[in-house]
C-alpha cells in the first residue's frame, strides 16, 4: 500500500489512462475522486475503487472548484491532483475551427491549470503532489492536430510554471508525456488510421508505432505506473519535469529506423 | 514508495559510495541479489557487508571500468554468483574541475575514460547476459550538467560535461538498439546530492546551500535516497514503456 491516506484527484478519471490510474490509485491505498463528463463510466470506476465521482465539464469555470470542494467535503483533505482530462480534436494550420480550438485549449490547458489552481490551498496543506498527463505532442507535431499539439506542449510550460510557484509551498509538480497509448482516443485515432485500409485496430496500432523502439502502444496500465511514481514518495526530489513513457519514441528519427539492420518492420 | 526487485540480480558499477551505494542498499532491500563493483573493492565490500546486516544477498567485485578485461571478470562473478544479470546501473564517476588552459590530456582522458567510455565498457560486457536472461534494464548516471553548464563558481569543468552530454546520448543510442534484446536503457539526471562526490565540497555548508538555494525549487540538498529511488523505478517493471528517457531528480534545478 504505497499511497495509504492519501486523496487523490483524477480528471478524465473515467476511462483510459484517468481509469487506471484511479484504479492503481485505489488499489495502493489512495482514496479517489474522479472527474469527467460522462456519467456512467465514471460512476462505474467510482464504484470499482470505492472512490468519489463528481460529474462536470472541465470547461465550465465552476467545475473545479466543485470538484476539490467535494473532495474536502468528502474525506477532509487532498494530497493528489492528476490532470488528465483530454480531447484530440483535429484539424491543420489551414483549416482548424474556432470551436476546435477553443475545446481543445479549454478541456486540456485551460481545465489542467482551473483544477491545480483550486486544489493549491489543500495541496499546499497536505504538502502534495500535482502530475499533469501532457503528451509526446508537447515536444513534437503530427499532421492535423494544431490544437492538440499547441495545447500539450501548453501542458509542458504550465507544469514548470506551476512547479517554480510550488515548489517553495511544498508541493510538487510533473508532467508526464506518453505517445501511443491504448485508450478509447487511441482507438478513435487508429479507427482514422485503419480508415479504408481494411486493418484491425490491432494492425493500426502495429503501424502507428513500427517506429518506436519498443514496437507497440502502451497500455493505460503502464501509464498509470508512471503516475504513481510521480505523485509518490519515491519521486520526493523529482519537480517541475517531464517523463516520458513513449517507448524511446523520442530518442530516435523515426524516419531512419527502417534502415537499422535489427529493425523487423511492420509487417 | 517501494519497488519489487525479487528474484532479479542487479549489477551496480561505482556501488561503493555515494549515489551508488544506496542504489546498491535500495536494490537489494527490495529483493534484488547486487553486484557491488568498484574501483575500490574495500568499498565494495563495505556496501556488501551492509546488505548483509539487512540480510540482503549481495558480492563485492574490484572492477576499474575502463578496462574491458575487468568487466568481463566481474560479469562473469556475477554470473558465477547468481546465476544472471537481469539489471545494470552504470554509476560509477568521477569529475575534476580545470580551465582549459590547465587541463592537460591526461585528465581529460582519465574522465572521459571513466565516465563515458566507461559505460561503453561495461554495458557491452553485460548487455549479452541481460539479453539471456530475458531482457531486463539499464540505468545510466547522467547529470543536470548533461543539460546545462553549472558555472559553480569559477571551477570549470568541460571534461565532465562532455563526458555527461556523451551518457546523454549513449543511452538514446542504446535505448534503440538494446529494444531489439528486450533491454530498457534510460538515465537519471541527478542535481545537487549530498555525497562525497566532489573533491572538497561540501554541499551542506552554509555557503554551498546559499548558491544553491537560489536555483533550487524544493527546500534542500538532494539525499544520494532520492536518486535510488528514481534509480529503482525505472529498473522495476512499472516503468515497462520507459526507454530512452532521462529523468532529472534535481529538485527544480533544470525547470528555470
Amino acid at each position: 500500500m504505497r499511497l495509504e491516506d492519501k486523496v487523490a484527484v483524477i480528471s478524465g478519471g473515467g476511462t483510459g489512462i484517468g481509469a487506471a490510474t484511479a484504479t492503481l490509485f485505489a488499489s495502493e491505498g489512495a482514496t479517489v475522486v474522479v472527474t469527467g463528463r460522462r456519467e456512467e463510466p465514471l460512476h462505474a470506476v467510482a464504484e470499482a475503487t470505492g472512490g468519489l465521482a463528481v460529474a462536470g465539464d472541465v470547461v465550465d469555470p465552476a467545475h473545479a472548484g466543485a470538484v476539490v470542494a467535494a473532495a474536502i467535503d468528502a474525506f477532509g483533505r487532498l494530497d493528489i491532483v492528476v490532470g488528465n482530462a483530454g480531447v484530440g480534436l483535429g484539424g491543420s494550420a489551414a483549416d482548424v475551427t474556432d470551436d476546435d480550438w477553443r475545446t481543445t485549449l479549454d478541456v486540456n490547458l485551460t481545465g489542467a491549470m482551473r483544477l491545480v489552481r483550486a486544489a493549491m490551498p489543500a495541496l499546499t496543506e497536505a504538502k502534495g503532489s500535482i502530475v499533469l498527463v501532457s503528451s509526446i505532442s508537447g515536444f513534437v507535431a503530427s499532421s492535423s492536430s494544431v490544437a492538440y499539439v499547441a495545447s500539450k506542449a501548453g501542458m509542458i510550460g504550465l507544469t514548470k510554471a506551476i512547479a517554480v510557484d510550488s515548489g517553495p509551498l511544498g508541493v510538487r509538480a510533473n508532467a508526464l508525456c506518453p505517445g501511443w497509448v491504448r485508450t478509447q482516443m487511441g482507438d478513435d485515432a487508429m479507427a482514422d488510421l485503419a480508415h479504408g485500409q481494411e486493418s484491425t485496430l490491432d494492425e493500426a496500432y502495429a503501424r502507428a508505432t513500427a517506429l518506436v523502439p519498443l514496437r507497440r502502444a502502451a497500455e493505460p496500465s503502464e501509464v498509470a505506473a508512471c503516475a504513481l511514481f510521480l505523485a509518490s514518495d519515491a519521486a520526493s526530489y523529482v519537480h517541475g519535469t517531464t517523463l516520458l513513457v513513449d517507448g524511446g519514441g523520442m530518442a530516435v528519427d523515426v524516419a531512419s529506423v527502417a534502415f537499422d539492420d535489427g529493425w523487423e518492420g511492420a509487417s | 514508495m517501494s519497488f519489487d526487485h525479487a528474484g532479479t540480480t542487479a549489477f551496480v558499477t561505482g556501488g561503493g559510495s555515494g549515489i551508488g551505494q544506496a542504489i546498491a542498499l535500495r536494490l537489494a532491500h527490495e529483493g534484488a541479489a547486487v553486484a557491488v563493483a568498484d574501483v575500490r573493492l574495500d568499498a565494495a565490500e563495505a556496501t556488501v557487508a551492509e546488505i548483509s546486516r539487512d540480510e540482503g544477498r549481495a558480492i563485492a567485485i574490484e572492477l576499474d571500468v575502463r578496462v574491458p578485461a575487468h568487466a568481463e571478470a566481474a560479469r562473469n562473478a556475477a554470473l558465477e554468483a547468481f546465476g544472471a544479470v537481469h539489471s545494470l546501473v552504470n554509476n560509477a564517476g568521477l569529475v575534476r574541475m580545470s580551465a582549459l588552459d590547465d587541463l592537460d590530456e591526461d585528465e581529460w582522458d582519465l574522465v572521459l575514460d571513466t565516465n563515458l567510455k566507461g559505460m561503453y565498457v561495461v554495458t557491452k560486457a553485460l548487455a549479452p547476459a541481460i539479453g539471456d536472461a530475458g531482457g531486463g534494464a539499464i540505468v545510466n548516471m547522467s547529470t543536470i550538467e548533461a543539460e546545462v553548464v553549472v558555472s559553480s563558481a569559477g571551477h570549470p569543468q568541460v571534461h565532465y560535461n562532455a563526458s555527461k552530454g556523451g551518457v546523454r546520448m549513449l543511452t538514446k543510442a542504446l535505448a534503440v538498439e538494446l529494444s531489439h534484446r528486450r533491454i530498457r536503457v534510460n538515465a537519471v539526471a541527478p542535481g545537487p546530492i549530498a555525497t562525497s562526490f566532489i573533491p572538497g565540497g561540501d554541499l551542506r555548508s552554509p555557503e554551498a546551500w546559499a548558491f544553491m538555494s537560489q536555483r533550487l525549487l524544493v527546500d534542500r540538498v538532494g539525499e544520494p535516497e532520492d536518486v535510488a529511488a528514481a534509480v529503482s523505478f525505472l529498473l522495476s517493471d512499472e516503468a515497462s514503456f520507459i526507454t530512452g528517457a532521462q529523468l532529472p531528480v534535481d529538485g527544480g534545478w533544470l525547470t528555470r
